[in-house]
C-alpha cells in the first residue's frame, strides 16, 4: 500500500485512432510460490497499443518443466484471445491469425509438433486445445526475449527498473 | 435515456478524455483507501514488492485479523481494474487469507 502511496497519479491511457491489431503475451514462473511450488501464469491481452485484458493466475497443478509452464500460459491465454477475436468479428473488424508472444522456444516448438515427446506427457489433453487452433490458423506462436515480454510483470517481483520499464509498456502512464 | 454530459466517474473510475485519448485512474480511491487505514502519512517505495520476498505459511505470535485482511485484498482487486502493475502482489497476498500474519 506504501507503494500506492508513491503512484496514486498513474493512468491507463487509451489512444484514440489507433489499429485493431490484436497481441497475446504469455508468460510463465515455473515453481514460484514456494509453499507448493505451483507455477505462476501471466497474460496480458492488447488491441493496438493499449492494454484490454490481463490476468495472473496461480496454476492448478504443479509443473514438471519450465516448458510445459509455459505451454499451459499460452493455452490459457487463447480462449481469451478468441474471444475477443469474436467480438471484434462482431464489429466488422477482422484480426487475422492472432500473434501470442512467449519467451520460451519449447513450448512454441510444442504447440508445432504434433508428436508426444518426454516433457509433454504430464499436460492435459484440453490444453492441446492450443496445438489445435495453432493448426487451424486461428493463432501463431511467436518468440520474444525476456526482456520484451510485457506479461513477466504480472509473473514475478521485479526489480526497480524492470518493473518501471514494464508498467510504461503496458501502458500505464503519470498523469501529471 | 437521457444525455448527462461527458462521462467522468464511473463505479470510483475516474475517466479523463482529451483529444488524443482517454484515461482510466482511480486516483480518488487511492487516495480514500490510504485514509482510511491510516496510511497517509506512511514512506512511499518504488515497487509494490521485493523481488527477494517470499511469503511462506507460519505460525506466528503477531496474527492479525482475517477480517480487515480479506477487506483489505477486497479493497485492493477491484483497485486491479485500472492497475495492471499491482495485479500479481495482490494475488499473491490474497493466497495466504486464513490467518495472516
Amino acid at each position: 500500500m506504501t507503494y500506492l502511496k508513491h503512484t496514486p497519479d498513474l493512468a491507463l491511457l487509451y489512444l484514440k485512432g489507433c489499429n485493431f491489431d490484436l497481441i497475446g503475451y504469455a508468460d510463465a514462473d515455473y515453481a514460484g510460490f514456494v509453499v507448493d511450488r505451483k507455477s505462476t501464469l501471466g497474460m496480458a491481452h492488447f488491441l493496438g497499443p493499449c492494454l484490454v485484458s490481463w490476468a495472473t493466475k496461480k496454476k492448478h497443478s504443479v509443473a514438471i518443466s519450465t516448458a510445459e509452464a509455459e505451454y499451459v500460459a499460452a493455452a490459457s491465454c487463447c480462449p481469451q484471445l478468441l474471444r475477443i477475436k469474436q467480438q471484434l468479428k462482431d464489429f466488422c473488424v477482422d484480426t487475422g491469425c492472432i500473434p501470442i508472444y512467449c519467451d520460451n522456444t519449447s513450448a512454441i516448438n510444442i504447440s508445432k509438433n504434433p508428436w508426444q515427446h518426454k516433457r509433454t506427457k504430464p499436460i492435459d489433453i484440453r490444453r492441446h486445445f492450443l496445438r489445435d487452433n495453432v493448426e487451424k490458423g486461428l493463432i501463431s506462436m511467436n518468440f520474444c526475449t525476456t526482456d520484451t515480454q510485457i506479461a513477466d510483470i504480472f509473473t514475478k517481483a521485479l526489480s526497480r527498473e524492470k518493473f518501471e520499464r514494464n508498467r510504461l509498456e503496458l501502458g500505464l502512464i503519470k498523469t501529471k | 435515456m437521457s444525455m448527462m454530459g461527458e462521462l467522468n466517474l464511473f463505479l470510483s473510475l475516474q475517466i479523463k478524455q482529451t483529444s488524443n485519448g482517454t484515461m482510466i485512474h482511480q486516483q480518488q480511491y487511492i487516495k480514500e483507501l490510504l485514509k482510511r487505514f491510516g496510511m497517509d502519512s506512511s514512506k512511499p517505495i518504488d515497487t509494490p514488492i521485493s523481488p527477494l520476498t517470499k511469503l511462506v505459511l507460519e505460525d506466528r505470535s503477531s496474527p492479525i485479523e482475517e477480517k480487515t485482511y480479506s477487506g483489505i485484498i477486497g479493497l485492493l482487486l477491484y483497485l486491479t481494474a485500472s492497475r495492471p502493475d499491482i495485479v500479481f502482489s495482490v494475488d499473491l497476498c490474497a493466497c495466504f487469507q486464513s490467518k495472516p500474519n
